[in-house]
């Protein structure tokens, strides 16, 4: 199997990510998007005539869009079709969010390559149309939380989950903050945990520290590290080590808890 | 802005504001530096102009534009030294990827201060530049050269689970920064393919205005094996890494007194680069205000 791949693209990723979870080996090809412009290409709009990545070569089954991907993939590996539940309610709800994904959440990608790539607008429409979107979501994920399920369209997680998470945990990207978003903060954690999770750049793992100290206090700690860009041995080392750095430990906290705004990255830390 | 932009230190420097091969014979493009309105135009001889444009849409020609290694260098005031010398752009064992304008939302200085930290690698760049299991920064040189116009790191040396895209197995490797400019610098490492010759990563910050940059940067590598497309997402990936890590850090503008800062042993580097902005007058994309 084969994807036609960019590493910095989210629709990309929303197919290595099932890929991921699914275990499913695969070969990418490699595309020089930015600053090449590989995908207009005349060899790849041969392959895919709209120009856009992804696309996925299955053994010669040739298929373009990330949500139409997400929906094969689903169908053809996942032997216990949790990801794509097959009863008609189930269904139909999993491809309304998945339209919201490929619709909806278009502007946070578009606001975020232009970002990205140097090409930013003062004012860019897209970033406040990409705002609203969110506010639908945290509303739609507080009211699961509600109602008891932790997942956008089932009660465990499916393509919808993995469609809308690409653009979402990429929003600080966009510019725009999750800060006020607590709803979508908590499933990102949520997603972040399923076995099998893989990271892109701008997307960060849940912190792995060599004793358990506490998710708060971990994640507070790496999270400050990571922000702060300087995490010197210091830091990291003494926390891992209970009882040695409490000191250091609190002068991390302190400062994360000083920073509030820089906390956005432990979502899951009520500090 | 305005204020800024009569920052005879900011003015007199070189800048990289474009890609050559972007702006093909009989075309332009607009874009910014230091706060002002640039226009970039090639002519059908190939020779490519600069002018500033005013608010009402006069074209100011400048004369200080340079093609350089593949890239368009500009000066708008009165070059106060010759464009940086990389002599290694002209030998022809290194393959040279560019990675094309990369955008970050802060200063150019807090880019060129995470270019040059090797403290992050473990937490940033976790699997290909650091690891958690190695994380501390071994003692390091920092210098003056060139009648302290330039800022050096030597003797750097960081355990590497992937350290190029030609990278086989985790290595020690060792790293020389080079800090030419507020803006400017190159990293020469060890190649892992050629022992005993340097790999070069240059970073070419357009400082667009304050708090908003562009990176164009190239890296001079040696690779008999991988394709260009594998080694431009290589370095795709660890630019990104680092963006998502530097849109995040406040303030934006660089703080420079001392006290501003509270560093450890392994900040050498940055705390240098700090005190020597301060010196150097520079006031574009920095914060100098007292603690």
């Amino acid at each position: 199997m084969k994807l036609y791949d960019y590493i910095l693209d989210a629709d990309c990723y929303k197919v290595r990510l099932l890929l991921a979870f699914l275990r499913v080996p695969w070969q990418p090809v490699k595309l020089n998007v930015h600053p090449g412009r590989d995908h207009h290409a005349p060899w790849f709009r041969a392959l895919n005539p709209r120009g856009e990545i992804p696309l996925l070569d299955d053994d010669g089954f040739i298929v373009g869009s990330a949500e139409a991907i997400l929906v094969y993939l689903a169908t053809r590996y996942d032997e216990k079709r949790t990801w794509l539940p097959m009863t008609p309610t189930s269904m139909a709800t999993v491809m309304q969010w998945l339209q919201f994904a490929s619709g909806d959440l278009a502007p946070l990608s578009r606001a975020r390559m232009r970002d990205l790539t140097g090409q930013m607008l003062q004012e860019d429409p897209d970033r406040a149309q990409g705002r609203s979107a969110l506010e639908i979501l945290e509303d739609h994920l507080c009211e699961r939380e509600l109602l008891g399920d932790e997942w956008v369209a089932a009660d465990h997680p499916t393509i919808a989950d993995v469609a809308i998470f690409a653009p979402t945990a990429l929003a600080e990207e966009a510019g725009l903050s999750l800060e006020n978003f607590p709803a979508i903060w908590r499933w990102v954690d949520r997603m972040r945990r399923l076995p099998g999770f893989i990271v892109m750049p701008g997307i960060f793992p849940v912190p792995l520290l060599k004793h358990d100290i506490g998710p708060s206090l971990a994640s507070a700690i790496l999270c400050r590290c990571i922000v702060t860009n300087s995490v010197r041995k210091s830091s990291a080392g003494d926390c891992s080590f209970p009882g040695h750095g409490l000191l250091a430990t609190e002068r991390v906290l302190n400062q994360a808890q000083d920073d509030s705004r820089r906390m956005q990255f432990s979502p899951f830390v009520p500090i | 802005m305005t204020d800024k932009v009569l920052d005879p230190v900011a003015l007199s420097d070189w800048y990289v504001v474009a890609t050559a091969s972007e702006i093909e014979p009989g075309r332009s493009e607009q874009t910014r530096l230091l706060g002002l309105d640039v226009v970039l135009r090639r002519n059908t001889e190939g020779v490519c102009g600069a002018s500033l444009l005013a608010g009402d849409g006069a074209e100011r020609p400048m004369t200080s534009i340079v093609e350089r290694y593949g890239l368009i260098w500009l000066c708008l005031g009165t070059p106060r030294r010759e464009i940086i010398a990389i002599p290694e752009f002209d030998e022809s064992q290194r393959r040279v990827i560019r990675r094309g304008r990369i955008g970050v939302a802060t200063s150019g200085q807090r880019v060129i201060e995470n270019f040059v930290d090797l403290s992050h690698f473990s937490f940033v760049h976790t699997g290909t530049l650091g690891g958690y299991d190695n994380a501390e920064v071994p003692e390091y040189r920092v210098e003056f050269r060139e009648d302290a116009t330039e800022l050096w790191a030597t003797e750097c040396r960081f355990m590497q689970p992937k350290a190029s895209a030609a990278a086989g197995a985790a290595e020690d490797v060792l790293y020389d920064y080079r800090i030419w400019s507020p803006y400017i610098s190159v990293i020469y490492k060890d190649s892992l393919v050629c022992r005993g010759k340097k790999d070069l990563i240059c970073l070419f910050v357009q400082p667009l205005e304050e708090t908003v940059s562009v990176v164009h940067s190239c890296a001079l590598v040696h690779d008999e094996t991988n394709s260009d497309n594998h080694i431009l997402h290589f370095y795709h990936e660890i630019f990104a890494q680092d963006r998502s890590v530097l849109i995040q850090q406040l303030p934006k503008k660089l703080p420079v007194k001392p006290r501003r800062d509270i560093p450890t042993i392994s900040d050498a580097t940055s705390i240098a680069y700090r005190r020597w902005l301060d010196k150097s007058g520079l006031e574009f994309g920095l914060d100098r205000s007292l603690p």
